[in-house]
C-alpha cells in the first residue's frame, strides 16, 4: 500500500503512467484506473495518452464496469481514429454494450444500442477476425428481443385482454417474421379470436367468429403439420357451429 | 497563400489554392509548428490526418482535423496551411499555440457548502486549456450564483497562477468577497387604481419584503411630533376621515409579518414575478395591462427598494363565443363545458384552462382526448373587439380517433415487464384516453417500485395509421427497508432488533443468480423478516410474504406469515427458567380487488392459527398461569382506499372494516364452562373481534393538509358463559408501537399524551388485563418541509382522544381521554417512517391521581391506528 501511496503522491506523471501500465499487467485494475484517471486529463495530446486511454478502457472492462468501458472505448475510437487499436476498440465498445444488455424482462435500450454498434462494426470491418463473433452476438440479442415480444403476447393472453392480445400478436408477426415462435403465436391468435368472440356482445359475435375462422385458414396454409392442428381444428368447428346458429336464427 | 483555421490573415508562407475547383492531393508531409510541450506525433494522430492520405483541398478533412484538435481543449489556437504543392502532392503545416492548462482551482471567502455548490455551477474541467474566455465565464458563473443567494454586492476576483509542479500549467484562485446580503425593504407600485399595492405585492411569488413591525416606533414618533404645540394645533384643525385603502396602505408600509416569502432579490425570480403580476391583471379582464417602468435601487448597503409603474388599461368582457370545425360535439355541448357567459370578465387564461387542461373540473380537451381524439387541437381567436367587448371564435380540429398500438416500457432495470404491463390501463387495441393515461401514471407511482415524480408517459402518434404508441418512461427506486436498532424494552433491558423488508422481491429468481440485482428482485413480491431478542428473556421471529398477483392472471394477492415469540422469566442468580409464555402463529390470506361498489374496494379473507403456551407465567394478568390456549380464526377485511399518495396524502380517504371469528367451541365442547378453571376454558379460545378504521385527507390550502381519523375496536363473546378470554384485548396509550412492545397476544393502540398502555382496564374478578372495547379520534394538520425523493419530511399538530373499556356496558363515547401536541415525521426510503411527537395529556391516567401532562413519543413505521 505504501508504494502505491508514494506513486499516487508523485508529481511526475511519467512515474504514474509507467506504474499504471505495470499494475495493469499485474491485473490490479483498480489501481491502474486510479492512476490513469489522475493523469489522463493532463497528458492529453502526448504520445502516451493514446495507449493510456486504451488501457483505461480495458481496465474498466476487466473490472466488469461495462458502462464505463463502453464509454471509454467509444471515446477512444472517436479521438484516435488513426490508431492501430481502433478496430479492437470499436469491437470492444460493442461487446461492452452487449455485456450490459440485461435479462429480456427488463429495459432493452442497451440491447438496441449494442446491436447498432455491432452492426456498425461489421459494416466497417466485414473481414475482421471478430466478424463471426459479432454475427453470433447480434443473433443472440435479436433472439432476446424476440423472446421479450413473445412473452408480451403470452401475457395479454393470460390476462384475458383478448383485444389487446390480438394487436400484440399482429405486431409480433410484423416485427419478427422469421421467428420460430410464429407458429405458436398464429395458433394463439385463433384461440384468442374465438375467446374474444365468445365474450363479445351479440351484435359483434358473428364478425368475430368469422375472424377466428379466417385466422384458422391462414394457419393451416402456413403450418399444415403443426402440433397445434388438433386444437385449432376443434376451435374451427366450434366457430362454424356458432356462425350457423346465427344463420339459423335469421 | 491559403490558411485554414483561426490564424487567417497572418503570413505563414503558404501557397495559394483555388477555392473554385477543389482538387485531390496526396499528403506528402505533415509538420507541426509552435509546439513547446506537446508531442508532435500525438497531435498528428489526433488530427486524423496521415502522410499518404488522399485529401480534397479545400475539403472536409482539414476542417475535421481542426475540429478534432480544438475539441481536445488543450491548445489555444490552431491553423492548418499548405507550405508547398507539387503536382498532386501537398505539404501541410499544423500551426498551433499552446496555453497553460488548468491543474486545479481554489475557492476562497465562502463557506464549504457554498464552495461545493459553486464548483457544480462553474463546471471547470481539470486538464482543459485556460483561456480568457474560461476565466471570464467562471467569474460570471460565480457572480450569478452569489446573486441568486442575495449577495448582490459580492466581489469576485479570479487569479491565474502558474503551477510549479507541472510544466505549462496553472491553477485558478477564485477569491470571493461576499459583502452584505441585500434585502428588499420596500416594493412600491404606482399607477394602480383597480387594485391596492398590497394586493399587487401579494402576487409576487418569490420576491418579498423584509418582515418588519415598525408600527410601535412609528406611533411613538408621530405622537411625539404631535405633542409639539404648533403641530398639535395643526392636527386638531386638519383632522379628516381616513379611507380604508389609505389605512391599509399605511399598515402595509409599517407591518409586514410574512416570514415565509424571501426578501432577497433574484433577477430571474423577479422577472417571473412581473409576469405573474401581468397574469393577475389579465385574469381580471385587464387584457392590456403592462409594467411601463420599473427600477431597483440601493438605499443602503443592506437594503434596496423596488419601484414599479403599471398601466392597467381598460377592463374587457366576453361577448360572443362561436365554434367552428366541431363535428363530434355540438356547439351547445362545448359551450356548456366552457361555461363562460356573455358579459363575463375577459380572461384568456381561464379560456385556455377550460380548453386544454382544467385541474378542478371538466375541460374540452379531455372530452376529445379521453375518446381517442389524440390529434385534437383547439385555438381561440379574437375575431372582434368593440370598445370593451371581445368576440371569440374557437377553431377546432378534431382529427381521427387514435388506437393504441404498441406499449413500450423503458427504464425498468429491476422490475420485470409483466409486473408493469399488468397494471397498465393503456393497452394495445384500446382507444387513446388521456384520463386512463393519468390514472395509470398515478397507479404506477403508488406501486412503490418507481420514483413517483418521474413516471412519464410519452405518446408517440402515427397520424397516417391513426395509431399511437405509448412509451412509459420510468426510473427505478429502491423500496427496500432495513431496520437495525437497539433499545430499552421495559422489563427486559436491552433489546436488539434486526429487520429487512424487500418490496420488489422475486422468488422465481432466487435460483437464477445471473438475474440478481444484488438480490433476486423484479416480480413485485414483498418479503420481510424480523428478529428481536435480548438473550433468553425475550425472543421474537417473524416472516411474511405477499404475492400481489397470485397466478399472474388477476390482481388477487396472497399472503403468508409466520411468527414465534418467547418470553421467559429467569432467576437472576441461578439462571434457571422460572416460567414462560410462547406464542406461535401462522396465517394465510387472499385479497381481491373488487369492482363493486366502486373499483377502490378490496376484500381480503384469511385464516390464522395462534397457540399460546404458558408455564408458571404470572407476571401478567392472563387469568391463569400454566397451560395452553389455542385460537383459530377466520378473518375478513373490507377496505376502500382512494388516498392519492402513500407518503404525504393530500386527499382521498381510506376505510377498513375487519372482523375475526373463532369457531364457537363452547357449543360442542364437553365442558362445564360455569365451573371450569380458566385453563380449561381458554384451551380453545372463542371470541369475535371487530376493528373499524377510517382516515380522511383534505387539502386546506396549498400544501397544508388536514388528516382526520377515527378508530373503533370491539371484542365480544358468543355466549355469556364462555367469556372473551385474556388474549387479543386492546391496550391503549403511548406511541402504539407493536414491534417495540414486548407484551404478547395483545392489540396495542397508541394514544399520544399518555404513557404506553396506561389506558388499559383491569378485570379484578377474572384477573385479566386489557379492554374489550376502545375508540379513538384524531385530527391532525400537516405541513411538508420536504417532499424530495430522498426524504419526505412533514410537521404536524394534532388533537386526539380515546378510551378503552373492560365491558360493553361501561362504554360511553363521550368519556374520552384528550390530548394535543406537535410532531415531526421523516420518511427515508431505506429506513421507513420515523417520527417524534410531543403531546400533552389533559386527563387523568387511570390508576393515578394526576393528569398525564407532557409526554414525548418516538415512533417507527406507518401506524394503522
Amino acid at each position: 500500500c505504501g508504494k502505491f501511496r508514494k506513486i499516487q503522491k508523485s508529481g511526475d506523471w511519467k512515474v504514474k503512467y509507467e506504474a499504471a501500465l505495470a499494475y495493469y499487467e499485474e491485473e490490479d485494475y483498480h489501481r491502474s484506473i486510479m492512476l490513469l484517471e489522475d493523469i489522463l486529463p493532463i497528458i492529453r495530446g502526448t504520445e502516451e495518452a493514446e495507449l493510456g486511454n486504451f488501457y483505461l478502457a480495458y481496465s474498466y472492462f476487466h473490472q466488469k464496469q461495462y458502462i464505463l468501458s463502453a464509454h471509454h472505448f467509444s471515446e477512444f475510437v472517436k479521438i484516435y481514429g488513426r490508431s492501430e487499436y481502433v478496430m479492437e476498440a470499436s469491437y470492444m465498445n460493442a461487446y461492452s454494450l452487449y455485456l450490459q444488455s440485461p435479462d429480456y424482462q427488463l429495459d432493452q435500450t442497451v440491447t438496441y444500442e449494442a446491436i447498432a454498434a455491432m452492426q456498425n462494426f461489421i459494416n466497417r470491418y466485414p473481414t475482421s477476425d471478430y466478424a463471426s463473433d459479432a454475427d453470433r452476438i447480434i443473433d443472440d440479442m435479436q433472439q432476446k428481443l424476440e423472446k421479450k415480444a413473445y412473452e408480451q403476447c403470452k401475457l395479454y393472453y393470460k390476462l384475458r385482454r383478448y383485444k389487446s392480445a390480438l394487436v400484440v400478436y399482429q405486431n409480433f408477426a410484423n416485427d419478427f417474421p422469421d421467428s420460430h415462435y410464429n407458429e405458436e403465436v398464429s395458433y394463439l391468435r385463433i384461440e384468442t379470436s374465438y375467446d374474444y368472440a365468445r365474450e363479445s356482445i351479440r351484435s359483434r359475435q358473428k364478425e368475430r367468429y368469422q375472424n377466428a375462422i379466417d385466422h384458422y385458414l391462414a394457419f393451416i396454409d402456413k403450418y399444415p403439420n403443426s402440433k397445434y392442428l388438433k386444437d385449432a381444428e376443434r376451435i374451427y368447428d366450434e366457430s362454424i357451429k356458432e356462425i350457423t346458429k346465427f344463420a339459423d336464427s335469421n | 497563400q491559403v490558411v485554414f483555421g483561426r490564424n487567417q490573415g497572418q503570413s505563414n508562407g503558404g501557397v495559394s489554392i483555388n477555392y473554385s475547383s477543389p482538387k485531390e492531393y496526396e499528403i506528402a508531409d505533415i509538420e507541426v509548428r509552435g509546439v513547446q510541450f506537446l508531442d508532435n506525433n500525438a497531435l498528428i494522430s489526433l488530427s486524423g490526418l496521415r502522410v499518404g492520405d488522399k485529401i480534397k483541398v479545400p475539403g472536409d478533412e482539414i476542417t475535421q482535423a481542426i475540429k478534432k484538435l480544438w475539441n481536445q481543449g488543450i491548445i489555444g489556437n490552431v491553423s492548418i496551411f499548405a507550405s508547398k504543392v507539387e503536382g498532386d502532392k501537398i505539404w501541410l503545416v499544423i500551426e498551433l499555440s499552446e496555453r497553460p492548462r488548468l491543474t486545479k482551482y481554489i475557492i476562497e471567502g465562502v463557506s464549504k457548502t457554498k464552495q461545493g455548490e459553486i464548483e457544480d455551477k462553474i463546471g471547470l474541467i481539470r486538464g482543459k486549456v485556460l483561456t480568457d474566455v474560461v476565466i471570464k465565464n467562471t467569474e460570471l458563473a460565480v457572480m450569478k450564483y452569489m446573486e441568486s443567494k442575495g449577495f448582490l454586492n459580492a466581489e469576485i476576483d479570479v487569479f491565474q497562477q502558474a503551477d510549479t509542479i507541472l510544466r505549462n500549467s496553472a491553477y485558478l484562485k477564485i477569491v470571493i468577497d461576499q459583502g452584505q446580503k441585500v434585502k428588499i425593504r420596500n416594493i412600491r407600485f404606482d399607477g394602480n387604481e383597480a387594485f391596492t399595492s398590497a394586493k399587487l405585492r401579494s402576487k409576487f411569488k418569490k420576491t418579498g419584503m423584509v418582515p418588519k413591525f415598525s408600527l410601535p416606533t412609528e406611533i411613538i414618533e408621530t405622537t411625539a411630533k404631535m405633542i409639539w404645540p404648533p403641530n398639535l394645533f395643526n392636527f386638531i384643525k386638519n383632522s379628516r376621515k381616513v379611507s380604508k385603502e389609505e389605512m391599509r396602505e399605511y399598515m402595509a408600509t409599517h407591518v409586514n409579518l410574512n416570514f415565509f416569502k424571501a426578501a432577497k432579490f433574484v433577477k430571474e425570480d423577479y422577472e417571473a414575478d412581473k409576469d405573474f403580476l401581468i397574469g393577475f391583471y389579465n385574469s381580471k379582464g385587464y387584457r392590456d395591462a403592462e409594467i411601463i417602468a420599473d427600477t431597483t435601487y440601493d438605499i443602503s448597503n443592506k437594503y434596496m427598494n423596488i419601484d414599479l409603474k403599471v398601466d392597467e388599461g381598460d377592463k374587457y368582457y366576453f361577448r360572443n363565443i362561436s365554434w367552428t370545425g366541431n363535428y363530434v360535439y355540438s356547439d351547445d355541448q362545448l359551450s356548456r363545458i366552457l361555461a363562460i357567459e356573455k358579459g363575463d370578465v375577459y380572461d384568456l387564461d381561464l379560456v385556455n384552462k377550460k380548453l386544454n387542461f382544467n385541474p378542478n373540473g371538466a375541460d374540452i380537451s379531455s372530452l376529445y382526448m379521453d375518446d381517442g381524439y389524440l390529434f385534437f387541437s383547439i385555438n381561440p381567436v379574437e375575431v372582434g373587439v368593440q370598445q370593451d367587448s371581445i368576440d371569440l371564435e374557437m377553431r377546432v380540429y378534431e382529427g381521427a380517433q387514435a388506437t393504441i398500438d404498441k406499449v413500450i416500457i423503458s427504464g425498468n432495470n429491476k422490475t420485470n415487464d409483466h409486473v408493469i404491463l399488468r397494471e397498465l390501463r393503456t393497452r394495445p387495441g384500446d382507444k387513446f384516453s388521456r384520463a386512463e393515461l393519468i390514472r395509470t401514471q398515478r397507479e404506477l407511482s403508488q406501486l412503490g417500485y418507481f420514483d413517483p415524480e418521474q413516471v412519464n408517459p410519452v405518446p408517440i402518434p402515427d397520424p397516417i395509421n391513426e395509431t399511437v404508441d405509448i412509451e412509459w418512461q420510468l426510473v427505478e427506486r429502491s423500496n427496500d427497508q432495513i431496520e437495525l436498532s437497539g433499545g430499552w424494552g421495559g422489563a427486559f433491558g436491552f433489546v436488539g432488533t434486526f429487520g429487512v423488508t424487500f418490496n420488489n422481491f422475486s422468488v422465481r429468481n432466487i435460483t437464477k443468480p445471473e438475474n440478481w440485482r444484488g438480490l433476486p428482485v423484479g416480480d413485485g413480491q414483498s418479503l420481510s423478516l424480523r428478529f428481536q431478542a435480548n438473550g433468553r428473556n425475550f425472543q421474537s421471529y417473524s416472516f411474511s410474504f405477499v404475492e400481489p398477483w397470485l397466478g399472474g392472471r388477476k390482481p388477487n394477492s396472497f399472503g403468508l406469515s409466520y411468527s414465534k415469540s418467547i418470553q421467559r422469566s429467569i432467576n437472576r442468580f441461578s439462571n434457571e427458567t422460572l416460567g414462560w409464555l410462547k406464542v406461535t402463529g401462522v396465517s394465510a390470506s387472499l385479497g381481491r380487488r373488487v369492482k363493486w361498489p366502486d373499483d377502490f374496494f378490496t376484500v381480503s379473507t384469511g385464516v390464522s392459527y395462534q397457540r399460546y403456551d404458558l408455564f408458571q407465567f404470572g407476571s401478567r394478568s392472563l387469568g391463569f398461569n400454566t397451560g395452553d390456549a389455542n385460537s383459530f380464526t377466520l378473518n375478513t377485511t373490507i377496505a376502500r382506499n382512494s388516498v392519492n399518495q402513500p407518503m404525504y396524502p393530500r386527499n382521498g380517504s381510506s376505510l377498513s372494516l375487519s372482523a375475526s371469528f373463532t369457531p364457537p367451541f363452547s357449543l360442542w365442547r364437553d365442558l362445564d364452562y360455569e365451573n371450569a378453571t380458566p385453563e380449561q376454558r381458554y384451551k380453545w379460545l372463542e371470541y369475535h373481534k371487530w376493528n373499524f378504521d377510517s382516515k380522511y385527507y383534505l387539502t386546506l390550502a396549498g400544501k397544508l393538509v388536514l388528516a382526520a381519523r377515527a378508530h373503533f375496536g370491539y371484542i365480544g363473546s358468543y355466549t355469556s358463559t364462555a367469556d372473551v378470554g385474556p388474549f387479543e384485548r386492546f391496550q391503549l396509550g403511548g406511541d402504539g408501537l407493536t414491534g417495540q412492545n414486548f407484551l404478547l397476544g395483545t392489540d396495542v393502540v397508541g394514544l399520544r399524551g399518555y404513557p404506553n398502555n396506561s389506558i388499559t382496564p383491569f378485570d379484578q374478578e377474572n384477573n385479566i388485563e386489557g379492554g374489550t372495547l376502545f375508540n379513538k379520534y384524531v385530527m391532525e394538520v400537516r405541513y411538508p418541509i420536504s417532499l424530495a425523493q430522498s426524504a419526505t419530511i412533514y410537521a404536524l399538530t394534532f388533537v386526539e382522544g380515546g378510551n378503552n373499556w373492560d365491558r360493553f356496558a361501561e362504554f360511553n363515547p363521550y368519556n374520552i381521554k384528550k390530548s394535543a401536541g406537535v410532531g415531526l415525521r421523516i420518511f427515508m426510503p431505506a429506513f421507513g417512517l420515523m417520527g417524534i411527537d410531543w403531546a400533552y395529556g389533559f386527563d387523568r391516567v387511570p390508576g393515578t391521581l394526576q393528569n398525564a401532562g407532557p409526554q414525548f413519543h418516538f415512533s417507527i413505521g406507518q401506524q394503522i391506528r
